[in-house]
Order: structure tokens, then C-alpha cells, then sequence
């Protein structure tokens, strides 16, 4: 008879299973997320109907994806310690804060106030951030 | 830093804002979690001075909030108000939104992480409540009512808030 795994045992199955759902939810997010971005290249104009329902779109899944790994912060932080203890870079914090940049600057790029408008990202500082993110992603 | 303090006193304006609304919402207002909210309403209006957006009183409700504030404390209000038809809580949530964004940039364009380098114990308390914060205001204003339904609850936000205080995460706030 096959003896039942131990507490720790299923926990850590649990966390890894975790951590996949987590790595390919915040890969997609990203992925869909910079492509508009780069499209995009929010300068402070106003954006056209068609531009501001993708960005709309855009800002929720963002949002949703945010919000879904909210609650995982100590896998999140677990696996960045992991990745420096084994030599893999297995951060997915500098990803999390680059959605979090464009979450801002989507909202910005929609508001009614050119002022507001004015303080989006430009496509240049977002690519800066995207680049080293982009080579973690393709490495992973 | 002055940036990060603006957007901290933002950051705890909105929240306390979106947490009395949400509250009133859920229908919470006879609950420990109703005075707990009404706690930190007296706390910040005694402590934001100042602070705070030069077109706004220190912790000034927005008109429509008030209008419920005042029919609850008159008796009136007798049942939770659905927020998702209440289009002034989506253009509120939609504007501070525009506000918290705002005010991030310029600390997003030196490199740092916004509420992030304020010497927080435990060191996330503030940017995981700016995030929580940021995420609902977005879920608020959204019009697909499955977006809608993962905004944060008020009890959650109020143990967040009620953490980042604990944590010291605020205390600057007052100096």
C-alpha cells in the first residue's frame, strides 16, 4: 500500500503547483500588457475610442491578475530567496512592479485631464524597465 | 520626502474614503467595523492638515458620500446601497485612481518603488496597501460586473490599514 504523503509533503506540491499558476498568470499578463504598451507609446495625447477600450481592457486584466496573486506574497518572495540560492533568477518582483507601472500609466493615459495625460510613462522608460524583464521571461 | 508623503496622505484619504463607502455598502453600519472606520475618520481628519490636495478639507467627504453619512445618522438609511449602480463611487474611484497614479510618477521616475523606501516594518505594509488601494479603485470603476466583484471588501482593507499602522507604516504622517 502506498503510504500517504506527509502534511509538509502536500504543502510543498501545493506551493509548486502554486507557483506555476502564479509564473504563467503574471507571464500572459505581461506579455499582452507590453505589447499594447509598446503599440501604444502614450505620449500625452488623447486617445482615440478604439486605443482607450484596448487600454481599458488592458488596465483590468492587469488589475485581475494584480489582485489574484495579492494574497501570494510570501511564494512570491520565497522564490525570488530560491532562485539567489540556487543560481536560477527566479524573481518575478521586478515583473510585478513593471505591471504595476503600466496599471498606473494606462489610468493616466485615459483620464479626461491633459495634465494628468502628460505624467504617463513614455515608451522609452517602459522599454528601459521591459528589457531585462523580457530576457528573464525568455530564460525562464 | 515630500513626494512620498503626499502620496501617503493620498494613499490613506482614498482608502479610508473607499472603506466608509464600501462599508455603508455591505451593510456593515451597526458592526465593530463600522466604528472602527468612524475611528479612523477622526483619527486622519485630526492628522491629514495640510497634506492633502489643496482643493479638498482635510478628509472632506465627497458630497454623494456625505448625502449617505447624513441619512444614515438621521435614521434614513435603511438598506445597503448598490455601489455598481451608483455611477458618482465609479467616477470617485476613477478620479483617485487618476490621483494615486499621479502623484507615483515623479517617485517612479527617480528608480524607487512608490511607498516602498520609508523604512517600513514589515517592509511591504505600504506598498501592499498603495496596491490594494490602486487595484480596487480600478475594479470599482469598471464596468464588467465580474471585474467589479473582486474589489476589495471593507473588512480587508480596514486589516490592511489596521496593519500598516501597527507596523508604524504611517507615523511620519503626523510629524
Amino acid at each position: 500500500m502506498k503510504a500517504r504523503p506527509r502534511q509538509s509533503e502536500r504543502e510543498r506540491v501545493r506551493g509548486v503547483m502554486r507557483a506555476q499558476e502564479i509564473i504563467d498568470l503574471l507571464g500572459t499578463t505581461f506579455i499582452k500588457a507590453s505589447d499594447l504598451y509598446v503599440d501604444l507609446d502614450p505620449d500625452g495625447r488623447q486617445l482615440t475610442r478604439n486605443e482607450m477600450t484596448k487600454v481599458r481592457e488592458q488596465m483590468t486584466a492587469i488589475t485581475l491578475c494584480l489582485r489574484e496573486i495579492h494574497s501570494d506574497h510570501e511564494l512570491i518572495d520565497y522564490l525570488a530567496a530560491d532562485g539567489r540560492r540556487t543560481g536560477r533568477d527566479t524573481d518575478l518582483r521586478p515583473t510585478i512592479s513593471l505591471l504595476r507601472k503600466a496599471q498606473r500609466s494606462f489610468g493616466l493615459a485615459l483620464s479626461d485631464d491633459p495634465q494628468r495625460r502628460a505624467e504617463t510613462m513614455p515608451g522609452k522608460e517602459f522599454f528601459r524597465s521591459f528589457e531585462p524583464i523580457s530576457r528573464f521571461w525568455i530564460d525562464l | 520626502m515630500q513626494q512620498v508623503a503626499t502620496l501617503r496622505a493620498e494613499v490613506l484619504r482614498a482608502a479610508v474614503i473607499y472603506g466608509v463607502c464600501a462599508s455603508l455598502a455591505e451593510g456593515g453600519t451597526h458592526a465593530d467595523e463600522w466604528l472602527a472606520w468612524l475611528e479612523w475618520v477622526a483619527d486622519l481628519r485630526s492628522t491629514l492638515t495640510g497634506q492633502t490636495r489643496s482643493d479638498h478639507e482635510p478628509l472632506a467627504f465627497p458630497e454623494w458620500l456625505q448625502d449617505l453619512i447624513d441619512a444614515l445618522e438621521a435614521g434614513a438609511y435603511d438598506e445597503p446601497r448598490n455601489l455598481f449602480a451608483e455611477p458618482d463611487f465609479r467616477d470617485w474611484s476613477r478620479d483617485e485612481f487618476e490621483v494615486l497614479a499621479e502623484r507615483a510618477r515623479p517617485i517612479e521616475r527617480l528608480g524607487l518603488e512608490p511607498l516602498g523606501e520609508i523604512g517600513d516594518q514589515p517592509p511591504a505594509a505600504g506598498p501592499r496597501l498603495l496596491a490594494l488601494l490602486q487595484d480596487s479603485l480600478v475594479l470599482a470603476s469598471a464596468e464588467d460586473r465580474q471585474a467589479w466583484e473582486q474589489r476589495v471588501k471593507a473588512i480587508e482593507l480596514l486589516e490592511h490599514l489596521n496593519a500598516a499602522r501597527a507596523a508604524g507604516t504611517w507615523e511620519l504622517l503626523t510629524r
